[in-house]
């Protein structure tokens, strides 16, 4: 009960850790390129949770932590943007955003 | 005299240039005029004489002069030291002074007597090479040098014996000679291994260095102690056993037969007065070894004597020139070692530089006749040559028999040095079978001398060119009587007459030799009986040995060799194939793996990584800290 | 006041999971996206609740607002295609990652719980800065300026490039 109602910095942790495990699931088992790049969206965002919350728990006299995730996250738009991009070349070169008909790779 | 001593690298360098010039024609557009090539060898070689009488004259002195011994360090295993070197004292220049000279006259001769082959510069390559390895060999300073160079002239005398390959009987001699040269190569090489076995075990201060032939006086008892009687008596035996090959006795004498088929001049300088020395001369060197078993002195003894006379009564019936002098050379080298068996070295060592003078020109001699007498033949009946058409042909192979036979000039003193010393032993066989030797000896020289020269045919005449070269090597044996002394001093010709000290002895060998001359005299000339056919037809053959080894070689070696060859094809194979399809079945399975999906590469990265984080926490909870 | 937040924080914090979950998981891509905007929002107040107001403002707004028009857009230049997710391609993949990750959580979780992290509080006592806006605009503007003009100005050429690409693919089709 303790632990349940005394939201402290392993709840923010957990639940940083089950955005990014879903996210990588996603960016696992889905067919659809942008549905991909929804996927890796949601891992970026559980990733800059875990960074803000050590920013918060670990030394609180300054906030170097809480810029780096602002840097992080600006880098996480600019990479989703480019990804957005390329998708929509992609769609424009094959027609369809389908990862099974694009990927040219053989075994 | 230091200058010599300093710049002894020379005579290594200057026979690897001349064979670099000799061979060169075959790996570049343009190649050096056979002229070139016989005056940059006869250089060479004359080089390494000047150097070898400088050194021949400062060791023999009649001072004893310390040996000089330069060393660099090879390979160092352990508590092994082996090292590449030079050591000079009085052996290792005696030995450089007959190759060297024997070389410079047998190069001379070769240019005319091979002037019309095809492959000479092949010869004069091999020639050079031959020079370089036994100049490494004789001057070499401790057993591994050696045996390097053991091999390497073995490779030179196959290579020699097949220089008319295109002959398959020729091929098949040489294959002989080569199978039965490497017997004694891994006798040597067993001895070799044995001895650095005790090194590496019974490790005392200078056991690093037992290897070199300095050390193996002091550290010879070592051996002794720690082997046993009989472990020490075969360890010398191999290396005893590596001389006897080396050397043609029986039995495995046979490879000098079939080296035969080797150009003459080639005959004259190997197999007559230089290869065949090099198992003297790791007897000499080794005797500190010998010297302890008193098994090894009568071994070496009964196998020199045993070799002695039955090579003796091969060569008496034989009609072929070259067969009679390769029987002539087993015999008389069998006589040298029954003087290293009674522990005289420098009796044998004499005798080994009469003896090679002597039949080197007998070689020389011998090649003229075949190549301009008998037309290729190497039969006495078919010499058409006589005494009054080639006056100094006949002289210089007169000269020769009588150092040879041991009735006068060099060999005669030699001789009697070996007779004296046999008498010591006290036993009448032997003394009795040495002078049967002698009788034999001077019976099949003069035989033959009576055959070919005598005959009445004078058809030919041997050009002077070959004729010059007879003759210098006829002053040399002459020469030869200079060197005669106890311990090998350069002493001069009264001296000789000074060391005999028994007129009885002298007397009765005198009588002996002339005894067998005039039989020969009388066999041909006057004809005597000679052998009954029977025993005629055993002794040319060489009592079938040859037979015998085709028999062991073929139902002995050959089935193991072809089991070998079954496990190697069956088994070892089949291994080294069953690896090869192990790694392709399962790179096939692990390939399924790699399916072309990029989403799945992720799964199997994410899965390892999880892996490892697991991994760690575990880790972390077994050392305490999570 | 404990338990309220707590409780908040568990709404809040379900929200993010579950239209992270939905995302995921659900057949039409356009849902998909509106998932997610649900789970950005979430995140971003959770952001507040760590008193991070700069970095939660940030999120709803880039990460939020932003990719999801982003998203949209992308959609409606691709064409909404239904998407079947589960069965014949996937489904052991999926099963077993579900399963996997669970299981995962659950050993680390369990892990965490034996150290000493019991009972943080959220608002820490800090006795330093307060990072309110002014405070961070001060300190990425002095401090941190380096870093954040350069990235600023490649945020710029990337939303300009981007803006390029779309022009060249909405006036090309190609």
């Amino acid at each position: 009960m303790d632990f349940l109602f005394n939201i402290g910095m392993y709840h923010f942790l957990l639940l940083g850790l089950f955005l990014f495990l879903i996210g990588l699931l996603g960016t696992i088992i889905s067919k659809n390129l942008l549905r991909i790049l929804i996927s890796l969206e949601i891992m970026f965002c559980g990733i800059t949770l875990n960074l803000a919350t050590f920013s918060v728990y670990s030394d609180g006299t300054h906030f170097k932590g809480e810029i780096l995730a602002l840097f992080v996250m600006v880098m996480v738009s600019v990479h989703i943007a480019v990804g957005v991009a390329i998708m929509l070349n992609i769609h424009g070169f094959k027609g369809t955003v389908d990862v099974e008909e694009i990927g040219e790779l053989k075994g | 005299m230091q200058f010599f001593i300093d710049n002894i690298l020379l005579i290594f360098a200057l026979p690897l240039i001349a064979m670099a010039i000799a061979f060169i024609g075959k790996f570049f557009k343009f190649s050096f005029s056979k002229g070139t090539v016989v005056y940059s060898s006869v250089t060479s070689t004359l080089v390494g004489l000047i150097y070898a009488v400088a050194l021949y004259f400062y060791y023999h002195t009649g001072v004893t002069v310390e040996p000089t011994e330069f060393s660099m360090n090879w390979l160092r295993l352990g508590s092994l030291n082996v090292s590449l070197g030079i050591l000079i004292d009085e052996v290792s220049t005696l030995f450089l002074l007959i190759l060297m000279l024997i070389s410079v006259v047998v190069q001379w001769y070769s240019a005319s007597y091979m002037a019309d082959d095809e492959n000479f510069d092949l010869f004069y390559f091999l020639l050079n090479l031959f020079v370089f390895s036994m100049t490494a060999l004789v001057l070499s300073s401790n057993m591994v040098q050696t045996y390097l160079f053991w091999e390497i002239i073995g490779i030179c005398s196959y290579l020699f014996v097949n220089y008319y390959f295109k002959n398959a009987k020729v091929s098949e001699a040489s294959k002989r000679v080569l199978i039965i040269d490497r017997i004694g190569d891994m006798m040597f090489c067993a001895g070799l291994l044995i001895l650095i076995y005790f090194i590496f075990n019974y490790p005392i201060d200078a056991s690093g260095e037992l290897l070199s032939y300095t050390a193996l006086t002091d550290s010879a008892s070592d051996f002794y102690v720690y082997f046993s009687d009989t472990g020490f008596y075969l360890t010398s035996l191999l290396f005893f056993g590596a001389a006897l090959v080396k050397s043609a006795q029986f039995p495995l004498h046979v490879w000098l037969i079939d080296a035969m088929e080797a150009p003459t001049p080639i005959s004259a300088l190997i197999h007559a007065s230089t290869m065949v020395s090099a198992g003297i001369f790791l007897c000499i060197r080794l005797l500190p070894i010998f010297n302890l078993s008193e098994m090894m002195a009568d071994t070496m003894l009964y196998f020199g004597l045993a070799t002695a006379f039955i090579c003796a009564f091969f060569a008496v019936a034989q009609t072929n020139i070259k067969k009679m002098l390769a029987y002539s050379t087993s015999s008389q080298l069998g006589l040298m070692f029954t003087a290293l068996g009674i522990m005289v070295p420098a009796t044998a060592t004499y005798y080994l530089l009469t003896h090679a003078f002597a039949k080197a020109l007998l070689f020389l001699i011998a090649g003229a006749l075949i190549k301009y007498a008998g037309n290729g033949s190497l039969e006495y009946a078919d010499m058409k040559i006589s005494r009054k058409s080639n006056p100094v042909t006949a002289l210089c192979y007169f000269i020769a028999i009588l150092s040879l036979s041991g009735i006068f000039f060099g060999g005669f003193f030699a001789k009697e040095l070996l007779f004296e010393n046999l008498q010591i032993t006290n036993s009448l066989a032997v003394v009795s079978i040495f002078c049967i030797i002698c009788f034999m000896t001077a019976y099949y020289l003069f035989k033959s001398y009576f055959l070919i020269f005598e005959s009445g045919c004078d058809v030919v005449k041997i050009p002077n060119s070959l004729k010059t070269t007879l003759v210098v090597m006829m002053f040399f044996v002459i020469g030869a009587t200079y060197f005669v002394s106890n311990d090998l001093s350069f002493g001069g010709f009264c001296d000789a007459f000074e060391i005999l000290s028994e007129p009885k002895s002298v007397l009765s060998l005198i009588i002996i030799s002339v005894l067998g001359a005039l039989t020969a005299y009388g066999v041909v000339l006057k004809k005597w009986e000679s052998l009954p056919p029977v025993v005629n037809g055993f002794a040319r053959n060489g009592a079938y040995i040859d037979k015998i080894f085709a028999f062991i070689s073929d139902y002995i070696f050959e089935p193991i060799a072809s089991l070998a060859k079954k496990i190697d094809k069956y088994v070892i194979d089949a291994f080294v194939d069953f690896q090869a399809t192990a790694t392709k079945t399962i790179s096939w399975f692990v390939a399924y793996s790699q399916g072309g999906n990029i989403q799945s590469y992720l799964a199997h990265s994410v899965f390892v990584i999880i892996l490892i984080l697991v991994f760690c926490l575990v880790m972390a909870i077994g050392i305490g800290e999570v | 006041m404990d338990k309220l937040q707590a409780i908040i924080f568990y709404i809040v914090a379900l929200a993010a999971v579950v239209g992270a979950f939905r995302a995921v998981f659900t057949r039409k891509i356009f849902y998909s996206v509106l998932y997610a905007f649900m789970s950005f929002i979430a995140v971003g107040l959770l952001f507040f609740a760590l008193e991070l107001p700069y970095l939660g403002v940030v999120q709803l707004a880039l990460c939020g607002v932003g990719m999801t028009v982003l998203f949209v857009f992308a959609i409606a230049l691709t064409g909404k295609k239904d998407e079947i997710i589960s069965p014949i391609v996937h489904r052991p993949r999926t099963y077993l990652s579900i399963i996997g990750l669970l299981l995962l959580t659950g050993i680390l979780a369990c892990f965490f719980r034996v150290g000493s992290f019991m009972s943080d509080n959220i608002a820490q006592t800090t006795n330093g800065v307060i990072p309110s806006t002014k405070a961070i605009s001060a300190e990425l503007f002095m401090s941190y300026g380096a870093p954040f003009v350069f990235s600023g100005l490649f945020f710029l050429a990337v939303i300009l490039g981007f803006g390029v690409i779309l022009s060249m693919k909405i006036g090309g089709k190609k």
